[in-house]
């Protein structure tokens, strides 16, 4: 996702240009010339047209200092079947093994990036921006949901105990933050400095502890919503063997992963790829937790062997592509039309979450006695939600059927607003605070591929 | 077999191909064969380890395997080793190529309506299909005879230049055949067949130049594959999306590559590497989804298309000979040489199978594949004993005296520590 490297002349602009015309004519041409098709053939267009639209939106809409993320996003979006209709539901739909495999190789290199001198150096901001984000965001947003229910056709005809434990629902909902939109960001600007470090933790670690507030949230909710039903544990135990399974799977599988790097390093590539789908797979039948086992896999090989800078590598290599397909498709899937129907309910309560960050930020960072810098910009990097927020609408909605699909709507339309804003604000902040390119760079390709010098090749001019 | 376990089985083959076999001709078969017979073995016509429907459903990866090979071949097409092929070559392989394609067409039109019954468009097509997988030379087949022993000389360029330069005429061909037997059906416009056969290639042009263009200046690793891979599935997506070949496409797009950009050989090196990993889980598939609906049908046409290769390549063996300035004794095993066909014949059987499901389509996939087979069996061997013939390979060594020599080399068990 770090292509682009280097300033661009005018002419390679005009180029990218032109080709995101070609690319997207063909598209219109191919989507209009046979317009029914469900077989497999729009699966393969699609999948090519998105990560090519998708990189030449990012590298243009880099002109204006928008991130590639956001580019990858409006590619996907304008093309989808909600814009312009080149890409139809059913592609859509058919992309979700490429999702799978993103979000495998996102959690591994989530986890390869939490190193424990990361962890330490931040322990303190990391546990009490947790425990304030959390208390207080829940308790800002859900205040701010419980006011508007009136409003809401999903929760007419509720008593206000259960208002309350949808509103209770709808907070910890939106404290989840994006892993896979800062590790974009990350992957594209290789920031570091005192905020990036933070922000990496942070968002990284939260999605354990948003997975378990859910749960409590739901054991406590449902009492509120059905009279009927009691306060159960059975959600715990089910929440227990779901986090020990995948702590213990992940484990092993980073063990493994070590291993392999150490004796045998080469076709890394395709043993990412047969891990992302098979084990997700495995992962799944087995009621683990996919995310949470590759992040723990990535945080054993970085941590407690050498290997981590070379398994970084491997997937960036792989996420590279993968990444463009993954934001475009999930920037396919927004439903424009939900969040024209239901913008000025996403705007009030996305203002208020993005309200209740900054309050929580200032508040944490103060106990925490953060650095001024973190203090000022940390809270950039908690807008952004994405694809575990709609995976934990899901939850909900399987949950409490009465109201469920209205909930999950409303978070859909949430999303979208806070996913196209929250990479721009980070971005806007890493850049502003001076710590983009401060990480390592990617290596170019005679260093990566083992290819020679290329010197015989003039560069071209800025 | 369930789907994910298919594909990790597809991923474990192409990561043998990419790690162990690579570079080390001597592992496997020059057609890829093995891999073939694997996919036959596991597929629904043997053991049924694979059901049809599972393999229906990774049908793409067996047709951008294929539009990624021809890529491969696009990309390095005209070119070998670090030079370009000579003139007498590519002449050579693309008069021979196209008289077997002529000569094998003609064979099957007349033949086939009195042995098989065979009528009306499934005979042109049938007759095209074969045609097209029966002309070509294997361009693996002179990496494998030549090995690590060989000294390069005359005979094995020309043979390695007519082999690599025949490929364009299936690729051409298939371009021609497909819009030519069943028009693609699109809306708002009448497009003849030349307009449909033109712009097979077309799009994979403008899609190369395209990405030619995006990567004018510095090249990174992630921008070289993101730009290849998407252009690759663009190409091969709306090219099958509309009824035309992929391949023909996807190696348009390769040629043009490697002319537009000034990165061709970074390019080139990059898809050579990848070839493996792509070609080996592509046979495999191919290998699978092998189904044979009228036996003597498929046994009758493979057999004409075979005896019409071997007449045509053994007559091109004085020629050839000729052209390489080497001894006229060696021509008939220069001919017998030039038998082995395999990836790109499969793939192309592979590409048709797909483009006309049925019986016409998977004849063509069955009589590919009854031809690298058979190709296997007398080329590989014939070509070695050309290149002996003509010096440019050592006298191989009976088995006997090698036991002996390096039994002779080897220190005695009493001397080892």
């Amino acid at each position: 996702m770090s292509h682009g490297g280097g300033k661009k002349g005018l002419g390679q602009r005009a180029a990218q240009l032109m080709a995101l015309l070609v690319v997207f004519a063909a598209m219109f041409f191919t989507s209009r010339a046979v317009p029914e098709n469900e077989g497999a053939s729009s699966l393969v267009t699609a999948m090519g047209f998105l990560l090519l639209a998708g990189m030449l939106a990012s590298e243009l809409l880099e002109l204006v200092g928008l991130p590639h993320l956001t580019g990858y996003l409006l590619a996907g979006a304008v093309a989808g079947p909600h814009v312009l209709r080149l890409v139809d539901h059913h592609a859509v739909a058919r992309l979700t093994p490429v999702n799978t495999l993103a979000l495998s190789l996102i959690a591994l290199a989530g986890g390869a990036e939490l190193k424990i001198d990361l962890l330490r150096q931040v322990l303190k901001s990391l546990v009490w921006a947790m425990v304030i984000q959390s208390v207080l965001g829940i308790l800002v947003i859900g205040a701010a949901f419980l006011a508007i229910t009136r409003f809401l056709p999903f929760t007419a005809g509720l008593s206000f105990s259960a208002l309350v434990g949808v509103a209770l629902l709808w907070g910890v909902l939106q404290i989840c933050r994006s892993p896979s939109a800062t590790l974009g960001i990350f992957s594209q600007l290789r920031p570091d400095g005192p905020v990036s470090r933070f922000s990496l933790a942070f968002v990284m670690s939260s999605d354990v502890i948003v997975a378990m507030l859910l749960t409590t949230a739901i054991a406590f909710a449902r009492p509120l919503i059905e009279p009927a039903a009691g306060l159960s544990l059975k959600d715990f135990s089910a929440l227990g063997h779901e986090i020990v399974g995948s702590v213990s799977l992940g484990t092993t599988l980073g063990l493994v992963l070590t291993a392999y790097l150490w004796l045998i390093e080469g076709g890394l590539l395709l043993v990412l790829i047969a891990i992302g789908f098979g084990l997700t797979e495995a992962l799944h039948y087995l009621r683990f937790d996919p995310l949470l086992a590759f992040m723990i896999a990535g945080f054993v090989v970085a941590n407690f062997s050498e290997q981590g800078g070379k398994l970084l590598a491997a997937i960036e290599r792989a996420g590279n592509v993968v990444y463009v397909v993954f934001f475009a498709t999930a920037g396919a899937h927004l439903d424009l039309d939900l969040v024209r129907k239901l913008w000025a309910v996403a705007l009030y309560l996305g203002g208020v979450r993005v309200a209740s960050i900054w309050v929580a930020h200032q508040i944490g960072s103060r106990f925490a006695n953060d650095v001024p810098i973190v203090r000022r910009w940390g809270w950039c990097s908690l807008v952004s939600e994405a694809g575990l927020t709609i995976g934990m609408a899901v939850v909900v909605e399987r949950a409490f059927p009465s109201f469920g699909a209205g909930f999950r709507s409303l978070a859909i339309a949430g999303v979208a607003l806070n996913e196209l804003v929250g990479p721009i604000l980070f971005k806007f902040a890493l850049d502003r605070i001076g710590e983009t390119g401060k990480g390592t760079q990617e290596k170019a390709f005679h260093e990566a591929e083992g290819a020679p010098e290329p010197a015989a090749v003039p560069a071209e001019p800025a | 077999m369930s789907s994910v376990a298919l594909l990790l089985g597809l991923l474990l083959v192409a990561y043998v191909g990419g790690q162990l076999m690579s570079g080390r001709s001597g592992y496997r078969l020059a057609s890829g064969a093995e891999y073939l017979l694997l996919g036959v073995a596991l597929g629904p016509l043997a053991l049924g380890a694979v059901e049809r429907a599972t393999l229906r459903a990774w049908e793409p990866v067996g047709i951008v395997g294929s539009a990624w090979f021809a890529l491969v071949i696009g990309a390095d097409y005209g070119f070998r080793d670090r030079g370009r092929i000579s003139i007498r070559g590519l002449l050579a392989g693309l008069v021979l190529s196209s008289l077997t394609a002529a000569a094998v067409a003609l064979a099957v039109v007349y033949v086939a309506p009195r042995v098989t019954g065979l009528r009306g468009r499934e005979l042109w097509l049938v007759a095209g299909g074969s045609a097209l997988v029966a002309c070509e030379t294997t361009r693996h087949a002179v990496r494998w005879a030549v090995g690590q022993r060989g000294n390069g000389g005359p005979l094995s360029r020309l043979v390695a230049d007519l082999a690599d330069s025949d490929d364009l005429v299936p690729i051409l061909g298939v371009a021609v055949l497909f819009p030519a037997l069943d028009p693609p059906r699109i809306t708002a416009a009448h497009v003849p067949l030349w307009g449909f056969a033109l712009a097979t290639p077309a799009i994979g042009i403008v899609l190369g130049a395209t990405a030619a263009a995006l990567l004018r200046s510095e090249l990174r690793a992630s921008d070289g594959w993101g730009v290849l891979i998407g252009a690759v599935l663009l190409a091969t997506g709306i090219t099958w999306r509309l009824g035309l070949s992929p391949q023909s496409a996807t190696f348009a797009l390769g040629v043009s590559l490697s002319l537009f950009s000034r990165h061709g050989t970074e390019f080139r090196k990059m898809l050579a590497r990848s070839e493996q990993a792509v070609l080996l889980p592509t046979l495999l598939l191919a290998g699978a989804d092998l189904e044979v609906h009228r036996v003597l049908t498929v046994l009758a046409i493979l057999a004409l298309a075979f005896a019409v290769r071997v007449a045509l390549r053994v007559a091109a063996g004085p020629a050839i000979a000729l052209l390489a300035g080497v001894k006229a004794g060696s021509a008939p095993a220069i001919g017998a040489g030039l038998l082995t066909s395999g990836a790109l014949s499969i793939t192309i059987g592979l590409s048709c199978a797909s483009r006309f499901p049925g019986a016409s389509g998977d004849t063509i996939l069955a009589i590919s594949v009854g031809l690298a087979i058979l190709g296997e069996l007398f080329g590989p061997r014939a070509l070695r004993r050309a290149l002996v013939r003509a010096g440019e390979l050592p006298e191989p060594v009976p088995a006997a005296l090698e036991s002996s020599s390096s039994a002779a080399a080897a220190p005695a068990p009493e001397a080892l520590p």
